[in-house]
């Protein structure tokens, strides 16, 4: 085991996912990069336990949960976060695929928090001009850590692919780790239930990440194929917009980049970093205006 | 020559002139920083840090409206000239606090080319001063090699010298006959683009023939800088 | 209808849906799961397409695959104004099969560039990039002369050809394949010119430009 990585315990000790199940299963074994360190993931033939060697020579406990391979490379601290959502029989429990994408993972998780984006870069599906306003939204910490948004709401003409018409949507964001993040979306035929899209944001490097996205959708008349794509052609809207962000990782100072009233969960998910002394794929404060 | 501390002062050809189009913006990089550039309507040409101030996003993948350019990623309103913040669509009924505004660089024009100018305090007086009566602007080369290296080989290796006392950053063909002006554009530690013009104007007729030859000449030039450098 | 066997992520499907959205010829995507799924190595889409790519058409039971092809075959069947694959010209064809060349070429390097950074395919990345550069280049000052001469398009025409459409995507895209297109202003006015298209649409990782200013 690598010591002094020189990474913060809160993301050392914590699980990451590292890989798809079904990926791993197809190919055998895939080699990646977890917060900078080499390691390989493989799957023998009897073992549903993939074993991970590291470069420095090491093995890491690994699990497999939702359909990803989960890596600790320090010593496992708290347990994966839970998703009572997947255990629902009435949901698709969807993989959407993985993208690597050149940012830092910070930059990846408040993007998808950010609502103002909606009507700019998924015109047509979440947001539409003229209706880009972003009315006043609640954000608090969660009791376990974290960052909760809530009384989002927001005019989306296409909100996911059951939806026929335009309609307001309510969200609920919620940041449990500082490289996880899940949205609980208001289900347009069954409003009282919602969607749940959790974004799981591996850490490469402090300035390239991979994207790995969980769906639980209930059925309704949908396909898993259908939600599947709907979350690709969204996210890979989003990535463009991620690698032209300058700086690549998130300075943390409150002065660094112009904040607004409806960035408050953004200000929030900084100073929650900030407070949490999270370093990697950050700009620290006292760095840098 | 290659003191930063200097260079920042300096003010370097970016672009000709005629390739800042309307409803167009250019991503250019100079010393470093990257900056993104374009022209309004009423012909007035921009030169900004290439970083929205809300969320970093590169300025230069936004929308010239021709009065302003628009943010791709939240579609803030950034004014012609003054760079001020004019509309923040998540937040229609308000305005924009004065003090978002993009950062802009000296800008100007001079001899066919768009300059600009990195430090504090620009003063367009000291764009350098050539002896032209006329000129006909060439075809920039983006080449794959430190200003450095450059200037050396075309001073070495291909007749050229320092044209004015901006140092080697402006160079001219030595001897008699017909001078080549090459103008260096220091992009970063790695890149350089060579821009370069002929001091007289050409006969239309004759303009694509000169042009070709020009940039045939440049190429060849910059291939062999590249292979030095590589 | 025309059924194009579709990838929303994928340049090659997305410069037919392009073509035939500038045409006005409507179409019926079936979407395969490229991604992670590999349902175009499937036995049932191998029976449609034995090299196991996209896009492919099926136009009332005549299958074609290749998206070059595809353009050549949707153009001449679907443009009256024969302006984007002038069939009576030697020297535009000519022009256009060179670009449709070079089109390939793009994808080899530029595409594959961004499937390596961007799904984890095994390529040698530096060959990639290095390979896209020097296309890059070569289309710029292509472009810059074309300009120069009064042209908006790759072959020396007034009107665009099914070769730019061929070009668009995968330049487009090369940023996400690390491919900085800095370099190179005058593609960047090109594609512009193309955004501004009427009929134009979007892919993800692909904008929009601003209206052009009115006369
Ligand atoms: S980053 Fe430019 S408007 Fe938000
Ligand atoms: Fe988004």
């Amino acid at each position: 085991m690598p010591e002094g990585s020189g990474v913060e315990s809160a993301l050392w000790d914590d699980w990451h996912v590292v890989a798809e199940i079904a990926e791993l299963t197809r190919l055998g074994r895939i080699a990646t990069q977890l917060l900078g360190f080499s390691l390989v993931v493989e799957l023998d033939n009897r073992s549903v336990i993939p074993s991970v060697d590291l470069e420095s020579g090491g093995v890491a406990p690994a699990k497999v949960k939702y359909g990803y391979v989960w890596v600790c490379l320090g010593t496992p601290n708290r347990d994966i976060v839970d998703f009572p959502e997947c255990a629902d029989r009435d949901r698709w429990i969807v993989n959407a695929g993985s993208f690597g994408v050149a940012v830092s993972g910070l930059r990846a998780v408040e993007n998808f928090l950010d609502m103002s984006h909606l009507a700019f870069v998924h015109a047509g599906y979440l947001g539409e001009e003229p209706h880009t306003e972003v009315p006043k939204y609640k954000v608090a910490t969660l009791p376990d850590g974290g960052i909760v948004a809530t009384d989002c709401k927001f005019y989306q003409p296409l909100a996911s692919p059951v939806a026929t018409e335009g309609f307001d949507v309510d969200y609920v964001y919620r940041i449990v780790r500082p490289y996880t993040i899940m949205l609980h979306k208001a289900n347009p035929i069954d409003p009282s239930r919602s969607d749940m899209i959790a974004l799981f944001v591996q850490p490469v490097s402090e300035e390239r990440c991979v994207v790995h996205m969980l769906l639980a959708y209930l059925k309704d008349e949908l396909t898993e194929a259908a939600v599947r794509q709907f979350a690709q052609m969204i996210f890979n809207q989003d990535k463009p917009i991620l690698e032209n962000q300058l700086p690549k990782r998130l300075p943390l100072n409150p002065r660094a980049e112009v904040p607004i009233r409806a960035d408050a969960a953004s200000a929030a998910y900084r100073r929650w970093l900030h407070e949490g002394d999270i370093r990697y794929g950050a700009i620290p404060h006292d760095l840098g205006v | 020559m290659s003191d930063a501390e200097e260079a920042i002062r300096l003010w370097f050809p970016v672009s000709r002139c005629e390739e800042i189009v309307p409803r167009n913006v250019v991503q250019t990089e100079l010393l470093g920083q990257e900056a993104a550039l374009w022209r309004d309507d009423l012909g007035f040409v921009n030169a900004w840090e290439n970083r929205c101030p809300h969320r970093g996003v590169r300025l230069s993948i936004g929308l010239n409206t021709g009065s302003e350019l628009r943010c791709q990623y939240h579609g803030w309103w950034y004014a012609s000239i003054t760079g001020q913040c004019t509309y923040i669509p998540a937040h229609p009924g308000q305005k924009p606090p004065n003090v978002i505004k993009t950062k802009r660089y000296g800008c100007a024009e001079q001899y066919g080319f768009i300059w600009i100018n990195l430090g504090d305090q620009p003063d367009a007086a000291a764009v350098p001063v050539l002896q032209l009566d006329s000129y006909t602007t060439m075809r920039s080369v983006f080449t794959q090699a430190p200003v450095d290296l450059v200037a050396q080989s075309l001073i070495e290796a291909h007749n050229f010298e320092p044209a004015t006392s901006a140092g080697n950053y402006i160079l001219e063909t030595t001897g008699p006959g017909e001078k080549s002006v090459l103008l260096l554009q220091p992009m970063n530690a790695e890149q350089t683009v060579i821009h370069g013009l002929i001091p007289s104007l050409v006969r239309d007729a004759d303009r694509l023939s000169v042009l070709r030859q020009f940039n045939g000449r440049v190429s060849e030039m910059r291939d062999a800088i590249e292979r030095a450098a590589a | 209808m025309i059924k194009l066997y579709d990838f929303e992520l994928s340049g090659n499907c997305y410069k037919l849906r392009l073509l035939m959205g500038i045409l006005g010829v409507p179409f019926e995507r079936i979407a395969i799961d490229f991604y992670p799924g590999r349902e175009h190595k499937s036995p049932w889409f191998l029976k449609i397409n034995p090299l196991g790519q996209l896009p492919v058409i099926d136009d009332h039971g005549f299958i074609l695959r290749d998206a070059q092809a595809i353009l050549v075959y949707l153009a001449c069947a679907y443009d009256p104004s024969g302006l984007w694959y002038p069939r009576d010209d030697a020297r535009m064809l000519g022009r256009i099969a060179m670009w449709l060349g070079c089109a390939d070429s793009i994808t080899a390097t530029a595409s594959a560039a961004r499937l390596h950074d961007s799904l984890f395919y095994d390529f040698d990345i530096d060959k990639c990039r290095a390979g896209a550069h020097a296309l890059f280049r070569v289309l710029d000052e292509h472009l810059w002369f074309a300009e120069q001469e009064g042209n908006d398009w790759l072959c020396s025409s007034k009107h665009p050809t099914i070769a730019d459409i061929a070009c668009f995507p995968y330049v487009m895209l090369s940023e996400e394949g690390g491919v900085s297109r800095l370099p190179y202003p005058a593609v960047r006015r090109w594609t512009d010119r193309v955004k501004r298209i009427p009929g134009f649409m979007v892919m993800p990782g692909i904008f929009g430009a601003s209206p052009a200013a009115s006369e």
